[in-house]
């Protein structure tokens, strides 16, 4: 039985649920988006499946085995987070020998060459490294590892613009050469709309939902109009939002169109983000649950 | 195996400091008494309790291995319990090593050279059995290593606002509330708790009993890994 | 190549039409090998599923077809049936909507023909 399943868990910080009965499953070979905004919760289930931190409540199973405290399960895992927990003395090419004793699943060589093309140096210790290429570095252990299941918690923080593009070519580079499953969690949509295979967006820590990427672009769509029309439009559907400008009013659905019903209604496709903002608007507003 | 190169890396890594930490020590010390004897002759004094410092020392590792090494090795996938292992293993090393390494250098150097007194002479005497001498400070270090370490996961767990306040309230006790009831009652507390302090230290009145600080030092050695076992089971990368 | 991936239009479907691009101005030549998925896919940052859809749905169209073993290969004849398609597809996004747009504005069909008459004239000049 393969793959992650979060099962049920809860998490409260002092008077804060971070995470509100979490379920979803992960399986292995897909890249996953993990949208949020940011204190969604992403950072929190991401630290629990990884050993971190801990549940109130709820179960984390890798590839059947509870992942908790047992380096079985741990070690067919790998979290890259914003957190730094290396040395600040440990020059990088020693972290590097290091992941190594401790994964032999790790390329010295693959992580150096990916080094150079960062221009990263590797002679450095870490703790003298800027915000940028301390990320960098942290990239390259994880995407030099070949564990089934990779994590990158909001992976782009402090990287221009080049070394962003090269990260996602690298990661899909490493995806071809050897499928495994990638979750990125962002809160930085567009940017990763075309890598993720199925997306999962969680808010409030909550699940909003989880679904292949295209699927939810097919669902997603607006229709604007006057007022009365769109409202006649939209009686028995799904609607995440409505934005309304003097007498235009454009109203955001989920769900198939209804040709016959647009009559003059203008309808145009919405794009990832907007979906995101939406749906996530709507959760604020404590509506479709 | 995680737990092998953890091992190997907290050895490794524990090796410069205390490298430096020993040329400092020793070599300060001579060259202290190198020049007080040049500027007094004969008449220059002996220096005592090194290993004073090296319990410092020992402490900051103890510290150090929970503050930096934890968040590291958790990250490397490695179980709390495994990581408890693995401190455990560099703490009876560094213990056994540092105490076996300075009673070498007292006998064959600093008594040749100096008059040098050590903390455990200060406290006993000079006792001439040196297997006793030896366990002691191993079993010293290792108990303060181990004090440290679980202070550092107390800390963790209970956050440094509560963690400070039990330190305070434990120096008020100790440094204001003991002596002024020990002072109202007339003395009455510490004749009762001095002896038991010293009886605990090996000192009696019937003469050293040196079996009852390696007991001392096992048992609290013991409490204080078991309370770092059960603290660090649940303790939570910050 | 270009994706953009923060638009309405479905990934699969850009990946589709560019490709479909590059076999109709020649860039790819008909019987010829193209990039395989993977490498579409680093090129363009693009997960290689997505580019895998838009290339399905080219084989559907009769455009691209497998050869097991050594990758997608432009079909032959594929060049005139782009050209079939995008004639239709003309007619349906130029002309009928136009048409609309036409009576939406109350115009006779005299106008409208005498404006595209006029269009021709232009270009000439």
């Amino acid at each position: 039985m393969s793959g992650i399943e979060v099962r049920d868990v809860v998490k409260t910080y002092k008077d804060v649920t971070a995470l509100d009965h979490v379920s979803f499953r992960l399986d292995d070979g897909k890249i996953y988006g993990l949208l949020g905004r940011n204190g969604a919760g992403k950072s929190t289930i991401i630290n629990i499946i990884n050993n971190r931190i801990f549940p109130d409540s709820g179960q984390v199973f890798i590839d059947g085995e509870e992942a908790m405290e047992q380096e079985s399960a741990q070690s067919k895992v790998f979290c890259m987070s914003e957190k730094d927990l290396y040395p600040k003395n440990m020059r990088v090419q020693k972290a590097f020998w290091l992941t190594r004793g401790f994964y032999p699943e790790f390329d010295e060589e693959r992580a150096r060459e990916y080094g150079e093309r960062f221009g990263l140096n590797t002679k450095k210790k870490i703790g003298e490294l800027s915000t940028g290429y301390r990320s960098i570095f942290k990239l390259i252990v994880a995407l030099s590892l070949d564990l089934p299941y990779i994590f990158f918690d909001e992976p782009v923080l402090g990287l221009d613009a080049n070394h962003r593009e090269l990260f996602y070519k690298l990661l899909l580079e490493e995806f071809s050469r050897k499928p495994r499953t990638f979750i990125i969690a962002t809160h930085l949509i567009e940017e990763v709309a075309g890598l993720m295979e199925d997306i999962i967006i969680i808010d409030k820590g909550q699940v909003l939902l989880q679904k292949p990427v295209e699927e939810l672009m097919n669902e997603g769509y607006s229709v604007s109009g006057t007022a009365a029309e769109v409202d006649a439009y939209c009686r028995g559907k799904r609607v995440i939002g409505v934005d309304e400008l003097g007498g235009l009013k454009v109203a955001y659905i989920m769900g198939e169109t209804e040709e016959e019903k647009l009559g003059r209604l203008a309808v145009s496709a919405m794009n990832l983000q907007k979906l995101f903002v939406k749906l996530t608007e709507q959760n604020e507003r404590g509506e479709g649950r | 195996m995680k737990l092998k190169t953890a091992i190997q890396y907290q050895l490794t890594d524990l090796g410069k400091p205390m490298a430096i930490f020993y040329a400092v020590l020793y070599g300060g010390a001579l060259a202290v008494t190198a020049i007080a004897m040049y500027l007094m002759g004969d008449e220059a004094g002996g220096f005592s309790g090194l290993d004073v410092s090296s319990i410092i020392f020992l402490m900051f590792c103890g510290v150090y291995a929970f503050l930096e090494d934890f968040q590291f090795f958790i990250q490397n996938g490695l179980t709390r319990r495994t990581i408890f292992q693995c401190q455990m293993t560099l703490f009876l090393i560094a213990a056994v090593f540092m105490g076996t390494f300075e009673l070498l250098v007292e006998s064959l150097i600093l008594n040749n050279i100096t008059e040098y007194v050590s903390m455990f002479d200060l406290i006993y005497g000079t006792d001439p059995v040196i297997l006793v001498k030896w366990l002691w400070r191993i079993g010293m270090y290792f108990m303060v290593t181990n004090l440290a370490f679980l202070s550092s996961i107390l800390q963790n767990r209970i956050g440094k606002r509560a963690f400070v306040l039990i330190l305070i309230a434990l120096g008020l006790i100790l440094v204001v509330l003991l002596p002024a009831v020990n002072n109202f009652l007339d003395g009455a507390v510490a004749d009762r708790i001095l002896p038991i302090l010293l009886a605990v230290m090996g000192i009696t009145e019937n003469g050293l009993q040196m079996l009852y600080p390696f007991l001392t030092f096992l048992g609290l050695s013991a409490v204080f890994m078991a309370g770092s076992y059960c603290l660090i089971r649940r303790a939570e990368v910050k | 190549m270009k994706i953009d991936a923060g638009s309405e239009k479905p990934i699969f479907v850009q990946i589709a039409e560019q490709i479909e691009d590059s076999v109709f101005t020649g860039v790819f030549q008909e019987e010829e090998k193209i990039p395989s998925t993977n490498e579409i896919a680093v090129l363009l940052n693009i997960n290689p599923h997505t580019v895998l859809k838009g290339m399905n749905r080219l084989v559907e169209e009769g455009i691209i077809y497998k050869r097991r073993g050594l990758g997608m290969f432009v079909q032959a004849g594929a060049v005139e049936k782009i050209r079939t398609k995008r004639r239709d597809a003309f007619f349906q996004q130029y002309v009928a909507s136009m048409i609309q747009e036409a009576e939406k504005l109350g115009m006779t069909k005299d106008q409208v023909i005498a404006m595209v008459e006029r269009g021709y004239e232009d270009e000439r000049n």
